[in-house]
């Protein structure tokens, strides 16, 4: 995930940023028809003098229209006003990430700003309260840096209190892991802000930002931390001992969008990420291989659909709302030699004037590493591609670094339409994709029925109730998640300067032998050079003494 | 129009032939720079063994000529092609500078393989052009050093698979003295991980800088490190790199003649754990946010402005 804007755990809670505002979505893990509770995650700016709203947003699961108007949503018993002081400031703080974790029994929820801000809200006993639905962080931190990537994770302790904490990967490089205070020390009426703190610094990605984080288990028992940066790569480093690097995953040739790895044990290690190449790779992170790849994919040039399927255009036009073709692959376990080539089959794409690349934005992985989910910049649909078994006969052989047949081709297996394009994706513990979208459908819920993927938006509780409470506030969506300059390149994307370090001529792009353009290292320097020494000591010499003829050292 | 086109695309000789000795005059540069900064073209391979170190560096590298030696009729290609693999650096000489340091060590080290990182372009030059004189002048030596410019805080491990080094050297670093440009430092808690990671079990890491705030900003650092072990007094005496890294390097004889700092020079050497295993465990749910346990540090939670 570029930004995380969508995170899930288990199946019973789910954590959404829409824009500028988080909400939590809790559904009870056991009684499935229960219906889902909606929390509004306030950010810090907000201080005690804003009248908490008392909204309650109850709705029974498969009743709701979510096209219709708000109002019809959300049965009321008793005050629905809305509060306008629930807005803060003007210039709207677009959420970088949220993330979410069950400790005990009470749900906590994290979410990161843009202003530096990391705000830790804790809702306690998951049965259905009907009072306060909007939640006042319990724990704010203030990063040095905007952090894109959130992790939940506590160390077991034999002994004393096991230590709980939030990971925050953030623009500088560094990962700092938070500490999240225990239940029973929280101090409503207190400071959110603590003065000061401590702080872990976990690892850092010198001169580069974190894109991806996320902590995964060994075959041993022990833990990884796996983050992913602009420049390409994924470390792998132990966790907690994270000052030990356990190894790199290379081989992307582009800043790397999103990153998941596996999360349960008993699971191969697993590791998926999407890069700015347009490729998505998958690699066992235990031996920092890399096992398969999805070949890349371009963004459909403007406006025609090479499918039968019906398509939504986007209104912006930048990014056209089409499939890429190709969706007949339906072989599942078959491992085959490698496909470079895009599957769009143009070797050309440089010269086709809209030859963009689909970067995946988000990809996601199932728990239990069955199949694969990814969203693609420009195309409004996400895919779903199977992970074969693996073969171990084709494992063995010591020079499979050198020999890229070991490579798996992921097919792709289903599409499944959005009405516009997804902005992030996260995966339910029972096998559900949700999808984060635009209005008026927000998110959306796609359930695998059989072996197929089937769209059940409609009758889905979380979605039903996020839906309502968004469209009452009229929020709107951002086209993307991916962030972009003025002149419509990619903020990761790296920028190919020509200005040398130490402020030489510029070379012009390399145009013609190296050295062409270098003034710096041009032989006529030393002529210059030595007239120019030649005409200073006749200069001083005129106040006397001789002169001398020059000569190179 | 068409003047200026011609004038860009003339053939430019360079002011130095390949195999003449560089003038240094010529190659001064900026002393300072920021390897932070976003804006470099660099290139690199996506993986280290994607990389063929023999192509430009170490063309005639004693490795290479075992192999000429004794080739079967068949299969030429592959002993030459795998003895070319075999061919990596083992010695890093971090911002090498004017290349004194590179270039002393070849001989002291006809085993290694010695390469010298620099960020500046024009510093570069000057080495690659210091070392091809010297292999002109002495035949059959220095083939086992050479330079590159890249981004030693970046792009090392796109170059050096892990644990393949013998030795890394920091010699006068900049020591970036305002405490915003702290990390810009070469030697940092995050970078000491990659280093590790780089080096193999057993393998050393030298520093030297005439700075003394430096030189205990990196003690701190690498006593801080949990695979940083310093080496004993005795081991440094007996090392003959510790004695070529005080006198060799161009830096060290600019600090003998003029002395800004001072004229002495603070070193350190440290090993790197042999066994790592040892230390998994020893970071536990009890002492994760202890201070003086490593990256764990007291912060101003107050917003600032």
């Amino acid at each position: 995930m570029s930004k995380q804007l969508l995170h899930s755990f288990r199946s019973h809670v789910v954590v959404a940023a829409l824009s500028d505002r988080a909400f939590a979505v809790l559904t009870s893990e056991q009684d499935a028809t229960s219906g889902a509770r909606v929390y509004e995650l306030l950010p810090p700016a907000v201080s005690a003098h804003a009248a908490p709203a008392k909204k309650r947003s109850k709705v029974n699961g498969g009743g709701a229209e979510k096209d219709s108007a708000a109002d019809d949503n959300v049965v009321k018993e008793g005050e629905a006003q809305e509060t306008k002081s629930d807005l803060s400031a003007d210039t709207k703080e677009e959420i970088q990430a949220v993330c979410s974790t069950e400790i005990g029994s009470h749900i906590w929820l994290a979410v990161s700003r843009e202003d530096k801000t990391l705000s830790l809200y804790c809702v306690a006993d998951v049965k259905f309260q009907e009072d306060v639905m909007q939640l006042q962080p319990v724990a704010i931190y203030n990063m040095p840096k905007r952090a894109r990537c959130l992790v939940f994770h506590t160390l077991p302790s034999s002994t004393g209190a096991d230590c709980h904490m939030i990971i925050a990967g953030d623009l500088s490089g560094d990962a700092f892991a938070y500490p999240v205070p225990s239940y029973d020390a929280i101090d409503l009426t207190a400071a959110a802000a603590a003065k000061s703190s401590s702080r872990r610094l976990l690892l850092g990605h010198t001169a580069s930002m974190l894109t991806g984080m996320q902590v995964a288990p060994t075959n041993n028992g022990r833990q990884f931390i796996l983050t992913a940066d602009r420049d390409e790569k994924v470390r792998v480093s132990c966790f907690p001992e994270t000052h030990i690097v356990h190894g790199y995953l290379l081989g992307h040739t582009a800043f790397v969008s999103a990153m998941d790895a596996v999360s349960g044990d008993g699971v191969r290690p697993l590791c998926l990420t999407g890069s700015g190449d347009g490729t998505v790779r998958l690699w066992d992170y235990q031996t920092c291989k890399e096992v398969g790849m999805v070949p890349l994919v371009l963004q459909p040039p403007g406006g025609d659909s090479s499918n039968n399927d019906d398509l939504n255009v986007n209104d912006e036009g930048l990014r056209e709302a089409a499939l890429c073709k190709d969706d007949n692959n339906f072989d599942e376990n078959e491992d085959e030699s490698v496909e470079f080539d895009g599957d769009c089959g143009d070797d050309d794409f440089d010269e086709k004037c809209d030859g963009l690349i689909a970067v995946p934005l988000a990809v996601a992985m199932s728990s239990d590493a069955e199949y694969v989910v990814v969203a693609r910049e420009g195309i409004s649909s996400i895919d779903i591609h199977p992970i074969p078994d693996p073969d171990p006969a084709k494992n063995t052989s010591g020079l499979s670094s050198m020999f890229l047949s070991q490579l798996v081709s992921l097919h792709k297996k289903q599409t499944l339409q959005c009405p516009s394009q997804p902005l992030d994706v996260c995966l339910l513990s029972d096998g559900s994709v949700l999808v984060l979208a635009r209005e008026p459908e927000y998110i959306l819920h796609f359930r695998c029925i059989g072996s197929e993927f089937e769209d059940m938006t409609s009758t889905s509780p979380i979605c039903s109730v996020l839906a309502s409470v968004a469209t009452s506030r009229s929020i709107s969506m951002p086209i993307t998640a991916l962030e972009y300059n003025e002149d419509g390149t990619l903020k990761l994307q790296k920028k190919v300067d020509n200005k040398e370090l130490d402020g030489d001529e510029a070379e012009g792009g390399e145009s013609n032998a190296g050295n062409s353009g270098l003034h710096w290292n041009d032989k006529e320097r030393k002529n210059t050079h030595r007239l120019a020494n030649g005409r200073r000591r006749k200069r001083n010499c005129k106040g006397g003494g001789t002169g001398e003829e020059e000569v190179d050292p | 129009m068409p003047k200026q086109s011609t004038k860009r695309t003339r053939e430019v000789e360079p002011i130095t032939a390949d195999g003449e000795m560089p003038q240094k005059r010529f190659y001064r540069s900026r002393a300072h720079c920021n390897p932070l900064s976003f804006n470099e073209n660099f290139e690199y391979p996506a993986r280290p063994d994607l990389f063929d170190w023999t192509e430009d560096h170490y063309p005639n590298h004693p490795l290479l000529l075992q192999s000429k030696s004794s080739t079967n009729d068949q299969s030429d290609v592959i002993p030459t092609f795998h003895n070319a693999s075999r061919v990596k650096p083992n010695v890093l000489d971090v911002g090498c500078g004017f290349g004194g340091l590179t270039i002393s060590l070849s001989p002291l080290l006809p085993n290694h393989t010695i390469l010298g990182l620099e960020i500046r372009t024009k510093v570069t030059e000057y080495v690659r052009l210091r070392i091809l004189a010297h292999r002109k002048e002495h035949p059959d030596q220095y083939q086992n050093c050479s330079v590159m410019r890249t981004n030693a805080m970046k792009y090392l491990v796109h170059y050096f698979p892990k644990n393949s080094l013998d030795k890394i050297f920091f010699c006068f670093p900049d020591p970036h003295f305002k405490k915003k440009n702290h990390p810009r430092r070469i030697i940092s808690e995050r970078l000491l991980s990659e280093y590790c990671y780089l080096l193999k079990p057993g393998g050393k890491l030298y520093c030297i800088t005439d700075v003394k705030d430096l030189h205990d900003w990196h003690v701190e650092k690498c006593d801080g490190h949990p695979l940083l072990v310093r080496c004993s007094e005795e081991e440094m005496e007996e090392d003959p790199c510790v004695e070529v890294m005080r006198k060799e390097t161009e830096e060290g004889k600019k600090v003998e003649r003029e002395g800004r700092f001072g004229h002495e020079k603070y070193y350190m050497v440290y090993r790197r754990l042999e066994e790592e295993e040892r230390l998994l465990g020893g970071v536990s749910a009890d002492n994760f946010f202890e201070i003086g346990q490593f990256g764990v540090e007291v912060f101003d939670n107050q917003k600032k402005g």
